[in-house]
């Protein structure tokens, strides 16, 4: 079947590599991180590449991270790394394709579910520190997904929001925007 | 008295400064800002000072329409050190959001369609803000609308009037509420870029050669081959376009033709009415490579000055890559630094307005803009009076100086291949550039789409890929022999080292340019 012979050509690409770094938390947490995945990191890899430093054993702190999100980033990039190699050996069978990109969704809505509102908010903060851009596509896209269509007492809960205008202020507001208002249910 | 203006040029340097990673030092400032609050300030209003002020050292001078009100009151995160005990109405606003820096936020809504804003904007002070920041309904209109659009005094209103035609859009959509606790370095500097008139010091320097009824070998033999810009005057006297060419005439002629506005395309007559109305950081520049396909009146108004006569590309008849643009765009329009495609030199002729031009030769990475290795990509400060508020005062103490000018209607500017420049629109501005390739940057040409990464670097051209050999070919069927002889007189030129522009050796083939608006 096509999908036993992807995931053996992945297995297979991530044993062979062996080369990792070790990052620090800014609370104390030690990770040994796969270069590949160490690589997605924008501000690692400019760190390395673009300044020219050699790529030797020396841990890295990481003054803006905490470990847990860290290690979520560790989680999210190295299944997307996973899921990258998995299409580009799908390629061209319609079908296989197919089955990773909705494999890929099943494990994003899965991961994003598990977050809470707070956790969302600091992976967000750390993977904009990283510079790791299509992890931070998807934060925000989740941030979206879970405001999109919400009453306004919604969101206001959601993200602890006082409300600080005065009757008179949100009163001309609601008039201002009676367009929006048009047809839009409570939550 | 502690001047506000100071502190906002401080606050708007470290925020440019500290773009690229560094949220948590942005916090630590706010937090830093909220602790430092016991000076005692009276709380005016700070545009206040804006509008007195001359143009003397440090201040801003605003475009004469600013009107305070539509920015809804957003203030310099520096004020916040004047007003003690003041909270931030932004971070109250936000809840948890608060430790997320401005543009992210702004991610967000940007994910987020016209209906939700408009509810959203009832949330808090904060997200009434945010939701109305024009950017966020200009891409709803470019990307729903698809050039189709009538403006409307506001992307908002432009954007709610189209989808919502039952609703009275003038009563309804003004925002009309001005929050006064708002403090944000990101907003108010979006806001101060699209209100900034062009400070006179910026337009001073004008150290370009200009030449008037010079001959074809003159001009060669002075500035093309040795690559150097020169401003030509009297180029445009047997042009009929500048007798001619106004709004009136050209909505008259071709006011139902659409043609291409940043990503989209729309018709000239709803361009000129964007154009008079919008106040915008970077506006939508009117920038159209088949202008005389779609409108041959047009093409035959103008004709290429005999400078520039000898175009190679012209072998490749209409394979050719885009060559020509007729560029219409209001005051603080134009393009930020880049080099033109291909390696071909080009000239620019203003028919109507005026335009500031900055220009670094190929050697010379102007400040604030970074290239990637392979050229392929030129990141560059959001917007071009942002480069000069940031950037331009380097060029005074740098010792390569930039070449400016002011290019006003009649003049044409040549501009030598693999150039940086920069230009902006004065006023309303009407123009026609044209890319070319003679023999003397034919070499270079041929060079470039020669290149291993070609295929992203070459532009203008759906074929990118073959264009090398079919130019080569086609060289070589219409100037059999053209080649060889430059090729030989390349060698023999190398053989006496000639000295570049700077007086320093250097290679002087740069890479490539990317249009983003």
């Amino acid at each position: 079947m096509a999908d036993d012979g992807v995931n053996t050509k992945v297995e297979a690409v991530s044993k062979a590599t062996t080369e990792t770094i070790e990052l620090r938390t800014e609370d104390g947490g030690v990770f040994d991180v796969d270069k590949p995945v160490a690589m997605e990191f924008l501000i690692l890899k400019s760190f390395y590449e673009d300044e020219g430093r050699v790529f030797d054993k020396t841990s890295i702190r990481l003054p803006n991270v905490k470990q847990l999100e860290l290690s979520k980033v560790i989680e999210y990039c190295t299944r997307a790394l996973e899921f990258g190699a998995k299409s580009a050996a799908a390629a061209g069978d319609k079908d296989a394709e197919r089955m990773v990109r909705q494999e890929r969704e099943g494990f994003e809505a899965e991961f994003v579910d598990e977050l809470s509102n707070e956790m969302l908010k600091e992976l967000i903060l750390a993977v904009n520190f990283l510079d790791i851009k299509e992890m931070l596509d998807f934060l925000i896209r989740s941030v979206a997904n879970r405001i999109r269509n919400r009453s306004v007492a919604y969101v206001r809960q959601f993200f602890d929001i006082e409300n600080d205008f005065t009757p008179q202020e949100e009163d001309q507001i609601h008039q201002e925007n009676a367009w929006a208002f048009e047809g839009v249910d409570a939550d | 008295m502690l001047s506000c203006r100071s502190m906002l040029y401080q606050t708007i340097k470290k925020k440019k400064k500290n773009k690229r990673k560094n949220e948590n030092k942005i916090a630590a400032n706010r937090a830093v800002s909220r602790k430092q609050s016991s000076i005692s300030k009276n709380n005016e209003s700070p545009y206040q000072e804006y509008e007195e002020e001359e143009d003397t050292g440090e201040g801003f001078s605003l475009k004469t329409s600013a009107p305070p009100s539509h920015t809804h009151g957003v203030q310099p995160l520096g004020n916040l050190y004047l007003n003690p005990g003041f909270i931030n109405s932004r971070n109250t606003g936000l809840g948890n959001l608060q430790t997320l820096t401005d543009e992210l936020v702004l991610d967000i809504l940007g994910l987020l369609d016209g209906t939700h804003l408009g509810v959203l904007a009832t949330v808090s002070k904060s997200f009434y803000v945010f939701t109305n920041h024009e950017p966020l309904w200009r891409n709803l209109v470019l990307e729903n609308l698809n050039g189709g659009f009538s403006y409307n005094g506001s992307w908002k209103s432009t954007y709610i009037a189209a989808s919502y035609p039952s609703f009275e859009v003038s009563d309804i959509c003004v925002s009309r509420l001005r929050v006064r606790d708002f403090y944000s370095d990101y907003l108010f500097q979006s806001w101060l870029c699209a209100n900034l008139e062009m400070k006179p010091e910026w337009l001073e320097r004008d150290n370009i050669i200009r030449r008037k009824g010079i001959s074809v070998e003159e001009f060669v033999l002075n500035f093309e081959e040795p690559n150097k810009p020169v401003l030509l005057e009297g180029c445009l006297d047997n042009w009929v376009a500048p007798k001619k060419w106004d709004t009136d005439y050209l909505v008259r002629l071709c006011g139902d033709v659409r043609f291409a506005v940043g990503p989209v395309e729309m018709k000239l007559e709803e361009y000129f009415k964007y154009s008079d109305q919008t106040r915008e950081e970077r506006p939508l520049y009117l920038f159209d490579p088949k202008f005389a396909e779609k409108v041959p009146k047009l093409g035959s108004e103008y004709e290429v000055p005999v400078y520039f006569g000898e175009d190679l590309f012209n072998v490749l008849g209409n394979e050719r890559p885009d060559y020509r643009w007729i560029i219409i765009g209001p005051a603080g329009s134009g393009s930020s630094f880049h080099i033109d495609p291909n390696s071909t030199s080009a000239w620019n002729a203003v028919i109507k307005g005026s335009k500031k031009w900055v220009l670094f030769p190929p050697d010379v990475v102007p400040p604030g803009v970074h290239p990637s290795p392979d050229g392929a990509e030129v990141a560059c400060p959001v917007s071009i009076i942002e480069w000069f508020m940031n950037f331009y005062g380097a060029t005074k103490t740098w010792k390569k100086k930039p070449i400016e000018c002011i290019c006003r209607a009649g003049e044409v500017i040549f501009v030598p291949n693999g150039w940086w420049h920069l230009v902006i629109n004065l006023e309303e501005s009407i123009a026609i550039t044209q890319n070319y390739v003679s023999r003397r940057n034919l070499l270079n040409v041929l060079d470039f789409l020669k290149r291993p990464n070609a295929n992203t670097l070459v532009s203008g051209t759906r074929d990118r890929v073959n264009l090398y050999d079919k130019f080569k070919n086609a060289i070589e069927t219409s100037f059999p022999g053209t080649l060889e002889q430059l090729v030989q007189e390349a060698e023999e030129k190398r053989a006496q080292q000639k000295l570049s522009f700077w007086d320093t050796v250097t290679d002087s083939k740069v890479g490539a340019f990317k249009f983003s608006f």
